[in-house]
């Protein structure tokens, strides 16, 4: 049975969302993931959606007051996310880290979002800015609740994150066996005035919001050849500690 | 599915399966310069331009493209090379090549968007695409110096910066705490030169590589660029067991698939035993694989294979085939396997000279000279310590690939990317049931090996299939194949004792090994051997002994990886050394000093080990160390990495960041130059009517400038320039026997053949030239400048001579053949040394600076030479650092593929710096020594020692991840 069964280029959002309510339907951005996973499987097949006729490639600030609203287009390159300016360096900085170039030509913002891979580090960012999700051109979701249900019904249209300019506090720090590694662990803080926002990878199913330094007894990771059960929650208080107290110098 | 889009600036209508990848359909539109090396954008191989972006197209469905324009390389292609293609062939940014087109399309790009692109910049941009082979060094120069060229500004040519020396060559010498070295780009080879050698025209020179335009056009050059009409398509069922008895295989659904030609399994195919190391006659044993076997040994061993229309149909007919497994215990560790109760691994009674099959002992090596046991029982103190290294892979970015047909006259044909073609025609045939002459082996480019293509593979299996179905078969493996099915580093346990004096002189060492090779034989012996060879011979002491036991797992198969095992023995002694001098509270360097052997040393237990290996009794006299440039190389070493900051607190120690250690680290390497009585080469040269030169050689340039190499010798032999000759290699119909690219030999081995070749050349032209010049004595002629001159200032030209012998009078065909086997087997040296920091509370190690300083005698092309020790020492990075084989309980890899199999990528390297310190080896080609190997040995102790220095965590295992190191430091701190 050949691994794809059709493959469909919606041209309108509703088309698109027809297609993917379909059964054995995969739904891809850049397909980066998508298409060599369904390719090497074997079985039924997939009819594959591919959003690039959607028009979801745009970034746009709506300035309200004292803040700034981003609404970032779900078939948004990752390199395009690190090449606009205007957005904060933070997730730049992120997008950058999370694949090497070729690959961060292809991967889209959506796809890095329905992947829920619990060790990107762009999606942590996300997180931590409290990123909402578009569902179908219509609803929005807060992402932390999209990654509490890994598979979302619907297309994910875009992104909406919200910038106090004055906040603007942030901070990395990883746990990798090279420098540009996946991280075994990685902490990404935000401080919005007073409130601070901690993302961890590499410690659950998905990037990890913690609200409090306490949610750190609550963490369960999976081990694996790159380290330990013990370790991860070793590495994820440390590395709580370091942005915690690098964002609030 | 019929799709449309823009292909080089040309409009393609195309009917494409909804499956077909891009990559796919780009190669069978001819756009050979995209190349497969992954299956998921990770080795970026198969990049090209997208809307003038790079874009991985093996993780692309080719339907994605519809619309858009697409640029490959063949679209840069005009008789002239475009500034990029300019700039990659000036700095030798290409080794094999394989990835090069991505290279170049990523910064034609680049420099698109920003024509002054930072080094930063060119890292990120080259950060998709992996090589294995440059350490980037070469490529990041080439790009700036592009974008410096379609700025409009000119670059210096690019070559070699001569550097005076800071030592006698003897004696150590004192470092100037103030002096910091040098600034140049890190990808100017640093050469230091000898007074000993004499200027030459061509050897020495920063020579183009005889295959640049070829491989930075990506042009045909390698085993898939290709095809045969009417090909098939094979595909191999694996085990999903890692031991396991086959029941039964039943193929009928998958032989009833529409477009099977073949499935191969043990019910259809002859128990014929051997093993597969591409090693020279006969191949050590035992015996211990068929091509099918009806019992599997690893996750990963062959169970089928498939030859189809097409690649989908093949992988389809691999569902359909039914097996049935009977499980069995499986052990994976070289300690656990040797236990009692352990599950016995070759159980057949058809292997011969399995040395204890029952304890799963493939053979026992043991040598020893003098008497260890005495002499430690007398020695002030005795020092042991056990090491244990890991299973590691070769990564070739071209994975194994093999076409096989048969020819006009019914006679086998594989092309194949191997390193040892020869090999390959000799242990096929008997598989295949044909006698040797009925076998041909075509070497085409190869895109890096580094051992892992020292082994007949997969040619049986194409060989089978294409003698089943009459019709050209191919098999390339993906890359899970290359990790699980193909070869990699053997994991060992190691324990050095040694006795040595108050004064800090060895009296005697001993190393006890055992190595794991896996479920098979193949290259046990000759590992292990150089292991013990590495292990016993870098440092003097009168009483040596070698312990060894090669042992069978169920891992994947180890075998050849560049440097055999040198760098396993070498990260076991260098760190045993080290802890030793702390012990006795001398300085690392001046104990280890004190003891490496120096010019006029005998290696004591060398002739003891090997394939060719003798008694005491049978030799007259033991071989001696002839060229050692070490202290040159420790002092320049030192230099570079500022080793005077070891002693300074607020260095190790920096207040602004209280988490961070910082550490520096050497080590003393020492490596061979090929295996004296065995390792043969041959040369064949003939000229041609303008005075140019076919040079036929049965080596096999992997990518190192073997080619160029051997062109540049027989062109300073006979007085022209390099583009005078010609070179192919190889073909077993067509050139020399050689026995191969391994063991550091080509240029030692096949290079004095290439020189003797060129000697016979030249005596004939002499000859020739004398009597046109009525010059009596022929022994007075000079060639040079394409021209032989008389003493008296006549000359005539090469060109000239050939023309008369080929039209004129005394006709012959001017030639010469040649073939060398070396008695001896010179040693390089070097000095490696590593910057790193240590988070001491999380264990992560950065490391900052590898620089390192090596003997090679005469560098035949130093720009080559620097670059296959970048090459080196950038995997060696990734053997101490972060590149490991991780199973799961039922022995299967869990990181089979790049990326969870970590390599390093050009965005997170280190600095790198390497010297070249010329010395004159008599006995090597103008000098030369071997260069290839050396850079893996050194990396992985001299991390160690840093990280002992920083922290005082003493790790004797690698690689050095974060949690390891964590629980180490642990360990001091409670």
């Amino acid at each position: 049975m050949p691994s794809v069964l059709a493959y469909h280029r919606p041209e309108s959002l509703k088309e698109a969302i027809e297609l993917a309510s379909q059964p054995d339907t995969l739904v891809i951005g850049g397909g980066t993931k998508a298409v060599p996973t369904t390719l090497k499987q074997r079985g039924n097949g997939v009819q594959i959606v591919d959003l690039q006729a959607l028009n979801l490639v745009d970034i746009s600030f709506l300035d309200e007051a004292r803040k700034k609203q981003i609404i970032i287009g779900s078939m948004v390159r990752l390199s395009e996310i690190e090449e606009e300016t205007e957005l904060p360096d933070a997730l730049r900085k992120l997008a950058r880290r999370e694949l090497p170039s070729a690959l961060r030509n292809q991967a889209t913002v959506g796809g890095t979002v329905a992947s829920a891979n619990p060790e990107s580090v762009l999606l942590a960012g996300l997180l931590a800015y409290a990123a909402e999700i578009e569902i179908n051109g219509e609803t929005w979701v807060n992402l932390e609740e999209v990654l509490q249900n890994p598979a979302p019904s619907g297309i994910i249209t875009s992104l909406r994150i919200t910038i106090d300019e004055e906040s603007a506090q942030t901070s990395f720090h990883s746990v990798c066996r090279t420098p540009m590694d996946t991280p075994i662990v990685s902490a990404t803080a935000i401080k919005i005035k007073d409130q601070t926002r901690v993302v961890l990878t590499g410690v659950g199913e998905t990037p990890v919001l913690l609200h409090k330094k306490k949610d750190l007894e609550n963490l369960d990771p999976k081990e694996d050849f790159r380290g330990t059960r013990t370790y991860r929650l070793h590495l994820a208080s440390v590395l709580y500690e370091r942005v915690v107290m690098e964002v609030n110098q | 599915m019929k799709i449309t889009f823009t292909l080089n600036e040309k409009n393609v209508t195309e009917d494409i399966e909804l499956y077909e990848t891009l990559l796919h359909l780009l190669r069978r539109k001819g756009m050979i310069s995209v190349r497969y090396g992954s299956d998921t954008g990770e080795t970026g191989a198969s990049a090209v331009l997208i809307n003038g972006n790079l874009v991985n197209t093996d993780c692309m469905l080719a339907a994605q493209v519809d619309g858009h324009e697409v640029i490959t390389l063949e679209w840069f292609n005009k008789a002239e090379l475009h500034p990029i293609q300019a700039a990659f062939v000036a700095t030798g940014a290409m080794q094999s090549g394989y990835s090069t087109p991505a290279m170049i399309l990523g910064t034609w790009a680049l420099i698109n968007k920003n024509p002054n692109p930072s080094e930063t910049d060119v890292r990120d941009m080259l950060s998709g695409i992996l090589d294995r082979e440059t350490a980037y060094i070469k490529p990041v120069e080439a790009v700036l110096r592009a974008a410096a060229l379609m700025r409009g500004e000119t670059n210096e040519p690019f070559g070699p910066i001569y550097l005076p020396p800071l030592t006698d060559g003897i004696h150590p010498a004192e470092i100037d705490p103030t002096d910091d070295g040098l600034t140049a780009s890190a990808a100017v080879p640093r050469v230091v030169p000898s007074k000993d050698v004499p200027e030459m025209a061509v050897v020495g020179k920063p020579e183009i590589k005889v295959d640049a335009v070829r491989l930075v056009k990506g042009n045909p050059a390698f085993t898939d660029d290709f095809e045969e009409r009417g090909q098939l398509t094979a595909k191999v069922l694996r085990s999903p067991h890692a031991h396991a008895r086959i029941i039964d295989i039943d193929d009928s659904k998958a032989a009833a698939l529409s477009g099977v030609h073949a499935i191969l399994h043990y019910k259809n195919t002859p128990r014929i035993k051997y093993a597969s190391g591409g090693q020279s006659w006969p191949n050590p044993h035992p015996y211990d694989q068929v091509s099918f076997d009806n019992k599997v040994r690893h996750v990963g061993d062959r169970v089928a294979a498939v030859a189809a229309e097409t690649e989908e149909i093949a992988k389809e007919a691999l569902t359909l085939i039914k097996v049935e497994y009977e499980v069995l215990p499986h052990v994976l560790d070289e300690i656990e396997t040797l236990q009692p109760g352990a599950p016995v691994i070759h159980d057949e009674e058809d292997t011969e000279e399995i040395y204890d099959a029952e304890r799963n002992i493939v053979l026992r090596i043991e040598a020893e000279r003098g008497d260890v046991e005495k002499a430690a029982e007398e020695a002030d103190h005795v020092f042991e310590d056990t090491f244990k290294v890991h299973q590691v892979q070769q990564v070739p970015i071209e994975p194994h690939i093999s076409v096989a047909w048969l020819d006009s006259d019914e006679r086998l044909v594989v092309r194949t990317a191997t390193q040892v073609p020869f090999h390959v025609r000799r242990m096929l045939a008997p598989l295949i049931n044909r006698d040797i002459k009925d076998v041909r082996v075509i070497k085409p480019r190869i895109g890096g090996g580094f051992g892992a293509k020292q082994e007949m593979l997969i040619e049986d299996i194409v060989a089978h299939l294409a003698i089943a179905t009459r019709r050209p078969v191919k098999l390339e493996l993906d890359r899970s194949e290359e990790f699980i099915g193909s070869r990699s580093r053997h994991p060992q346990t190691l324990t050095f004792t040694t006795g040595v004096t108050s004064e800090g002189k060895l009296v005697s060492q001993k190393l006890r090994l055992i190595g794991n090779t896996g479920p098979y034989g193949t290259h046990g012996q000759t590992v292990q051997t150089v292991a013990g060879l590495r292990g016993l011979t870098s440092y003097n002491a009168e009483n040596k002994k070698f312990d060894c036991d090669v042992v069978y797992t169920n891992t994947p198969v180890a075998g050849a990886y560049r440097g055999y095992g040198a760098p396993q023995a070498e990260f076991a002694l260098e760190a045993h050394m080290e802890d030793i001098a702390h012990a006795l509270e001398m300085d690392p360097i001046e104990f280890k000093r004190l003891n490496w052997v120096k010019v006029g040393d005998e290696l004591n237990i060398a002739p003891h080990l090997g394939e060719r290996a003798v008694d005491e009794e049978d030799i007259d006299e033991y071989p001696r160390i002839t060229s050692n440039g070490i202290e040159e190389c420790v002092a320049q070493g030192k230099r570079a990495i500022k080793w005077h900051r070891k002693d300074d607190p607020n260095w190790i120690a920096p207040k602004e960041n209280p988490s961070i250690r910082r550490g520096l680290g050497f080590a003393f390497c020492m490596h061979g130059t090929a295996i004296p009585f065995l390792d043969m080469g041959g040369c064949s040269i003939k000229i041609n009517d303008d005075g140019s030169f076919n040079m036929l050689v049965g080596a096999t340039d992997l990518g190192t400038g073997a080619d160029t190499v051997l062109g540049q010798i027989a062109a300073e032999v006979l007085g022209v320039s390099l583009s005078d000759i010609q070179v192919y290699s190889s073909d077993t119909d067509v050139t020399p026997f050689d026995t191969g690219a391994y063991a550091s030999s080509t240029t030692y081995i096949s290079g004095t053949a290439a020189k003797m070749a060129a000697e016979k050349v030249r005596e004939r032209l002499k000859e020739r030239a004398a009597k046109m010049l009525g010059i009596k004595e022929p022994c007075t002629i000079e060639l040079r400048d394409k021209q032989a001159h008389a003493p008296d200032g006549s000359y005539v030209s090469i060109e000239d001579i050939a023309m008369e012998a080929f039209h004129l009078e005394d006709h012959e065909q001017i030639m010469g053949t040649a073939s060398y086997v070396s008695p001896e087997c010179p040693a390089p040296f070097a000095a490696q040394f590593a910057e790193i920091e240590v988070d001491i509370e999380t264990g992560q190690v950065t490391v900052q600076k590898l620089v390192m300083a090596v003997d090679c005698g005469v560098a035949i092309n130093p720009v080559t030479a620097s670059g296959q020790v970048e090459g080196g020492m950038l995997q060696a990075l990734g053997y101490a650092h972060c590149e490991e084989y991780a199973f799961n309980e039922q022995g299967g890899m869990v990181n089979d593929s790049l990326g969870p199999y970590k390599i390093y990528r050009s965005d997170e390297m280190p600095d790198f710096e390497v010297f070249l310190i010329q010395t004159m080896e008599d006995s090597g080609p103008f000098g030369a020594k071997a260069v290839a190997e050396i850079p893996k040995d050194g990396v992985a102790p001299a991390i160690r020692n840093a990280i002992l220095h920083a922290t005082g965590a003493v790790i004797n295992e690698i690689p050095f991840t974060p949690e390891r190191v964590w629980k180490k430091i642990n360990e001091i701190d409670n």
